[in-house]
């Protein structure tokens, strides 16, 4: 390959069949894509050299785990995922084998190991998917934080949204329980349209309730809460009342009825703290309540069927003899 | 399971509920089931998972989606800690976890999963948990586990009880404990 400058720019001569390329300021077509061809040509030999350095980290990284040498292993893992690393627990296992490395750039590779992992007695074959990381000439795995990716599959990602083109207002009954902490309840307005929704009027029994928070406009694609307080000055349980909402968009308005429940206490409540209505009446909010679910005493009722011995053609148990032992 | 068997079982149930069962007067749409230790203290939290069993293979399923039940509702939680002071939760739009519905409720064969802490949270309790509690739901059939678990390798897993089929009853193919209040 030899360079020649002339007026016009730098002439590359290329011995061979292969043709003469003219590189000037300004490219044509032909010239450029024979460039880009080239460039791409370089980047994949130079990955490709790079890939032996990232499978014999990853076999100093799993072999070190293997012979539970946790501290070496540690210097193939990046800085920010240390502490991560150090505090996760391996399980335990007893061979290990490449399966893939998947390129996501020539500095990115997501590498995929088949780990035989002891579960249950047994071992398994167990997937592993890391992504490992080309940094100061060194390939470093990423450990995320395992605790945190575990307890993510309990926790909600998402707030409830909006549904498109629709005005809607959850939950469709209000509860406000005696035994809750906070004697409040809220209403949630869903504006799925494609303007600002004005909260016009928000009619409740003032005697009861208070008005903790109300929104004067909802967004578009946005929810407001409304949240009513009871102010708990009766004593007697399971009230009903309701709310009426008035909504207004443009022209247009939509009108909201909810109906709640307060000082309420379920008829499960009332079966698990053993409370008559009455009792459950009279009960008030620092009393002491425990479960009190006992069976009805056997001379009392009858036992309902199959749960006797008898009743599944087995003969009834016999007491040992206490004098004959 | 033949058709007369399945006649037979259904008036059984029907009966049973007319003319109310041997636990007491009024039969509540509500089944209970208890869960024998919960904790979250330091590292560790409490995983519950709450099922809603009345999606079950033919036979079962004919059984329990009788007219009468009450296939979908909320979760109430009551939850005594250590010093026996409690704590109560319901479930609703905004509750946490994974698996309700938007109005809070668990559907027919759908299962609902969240931790202890958030659910305290929710119930603005202060501080940590170790206690027992009782799930009711607003629905005719529930099974459950609560796995308490530090996230990094231990969990400790127990069948909130009763289990499904545990119990003597003419519908013991659904799971819970009947809740019947005093009149």
């Amino acid at each position: 390959m030899t360079f020649r400058k002339d007026p016009g720019g730098m002439k590359l001569s290329l011995t061979g069949s292969v043709e003469t390329l003219r590189i000037f300021p300004s490219l044509g077509w032909k010239a450029g894509m024979n460039f880009f061809l080239f460039l791409a040509l370089f980047s994949n030999l130079a990955s490709t050299a790079r890939l032996p350095d990232l499978e014999e980290a990853v076999q100093c990284y799993w072999d070190y785990l293997l012979q539970r040498q946790k501290s070496r292993a540690l210097e193939f893992v990046l800085p920010e995922s240390r502490d991560h690393f150090l505090s996760r627990r391996e399980p335990f296992f007893r061979s290990w084998r490449l399966l893939q490395l998947e390129a996501k750039s020539n500095r990115d590779y997501v590498v995929t190991t088949s780990v035989e992992r002891l579960m249950l007695g047994s071992y398994y074959n167990w997937k592993v998917r890391e992504h490992w990381f080309l940094r100061d000439g060194r390939w470093r795995v990423q450990i995320n934080d395992s605790v945190a990716e575990r307890r993510r599959h309990w926790q909600r990602s998402t707030p409830i949204r909006p549904r498109q083109g629709v005005l809607d207002v959850l939950p469709a009954s209000l509860r406000i329980h005696f035994l809750s902490r906070r004697p409040e309840a809220a209403l949630i307005i869903r504006n799925g349209l494609d303007e600002e929704v004005e909260v016009v009027e928000v009619n409740y029994d003032a005697t009861s309730f208070d008005l903790v928070r109300r929104p004067r406009v909802v967004a578009s694609g946005r929810s407001g809460k409304i949240t009513l307080r009871y102010q708990g000055r009766e004593t007697k349980k399971n009230l009903t009342g309701r709310v009426d909402l008035l909504l207004r968009w443009g022209s247009k308005e939509k009108s909201f009825s909810i109906p709640v429940q307060y000082n309420y206490l379920s008829p499960g409540a009332r079966a698990l703290l053993g409370l008559t209505r009455e009792e459950a009446d009279r009960l008030a909010p620092a009393d002491r309540l425990t479960p009190r679910m006992t069976p009805p005493g056997e001379e009392e009722t009858k036992s309902p069927p199959g749960s006797s011995p008898q009743d599944w053609g087995h003969p009834p148990l016999d007491r040992p003899d206490k004098e004959n032992r | 399971m033949s058709r007369l068997l399945r006649v037979f079982l259904l008036s059984s149930v029907l009966v049973g509920v007319a003319m109310g069962n041997a636990w007491g007067q009024e039969a509540a749409n509500q089944r209970a089931i208890f869960a024998v230790f919960l904790n979250n203290e330091g590292p560790v939290d409490t995983a519950l998972s709450i099922s809603n069993t009345l999606a079950a293979p033919l036979d079962i399923g004919e059984v329990l989606a009788t007219s009468f039940a009450n296939t979908q509702g909320t979760l109430e939680f009551y939850l005594w800690d250590h010093d026996g002071n409690m704590t109560f939760y319901e479930t609703g739009p905004e509750s946490p976890g994974v698996g309700l519905s938007e109005q809070g409720t668990l559907g027919p064969g759908q299962t609902y999963r969240v931790l202890l802490s958030e659910i305290l949270r929710a119930a603005d309790h202060l501080g940590s948990f170790a206690g027992y509690g009782w799930i009711i739901a607003n629905f005719d059939g529930v099974q459950g586990t609560a796995n308490v678990t530090d996230f990094s390798g231990f969990t400790q897993t127990t069948v909130l009880k009763p289990d499904m089929g545990s119990l003597f009853f003419v519908d013991s193919a659904s799971a819970g404990l009947p809740l019947v209040s005093p009149n």
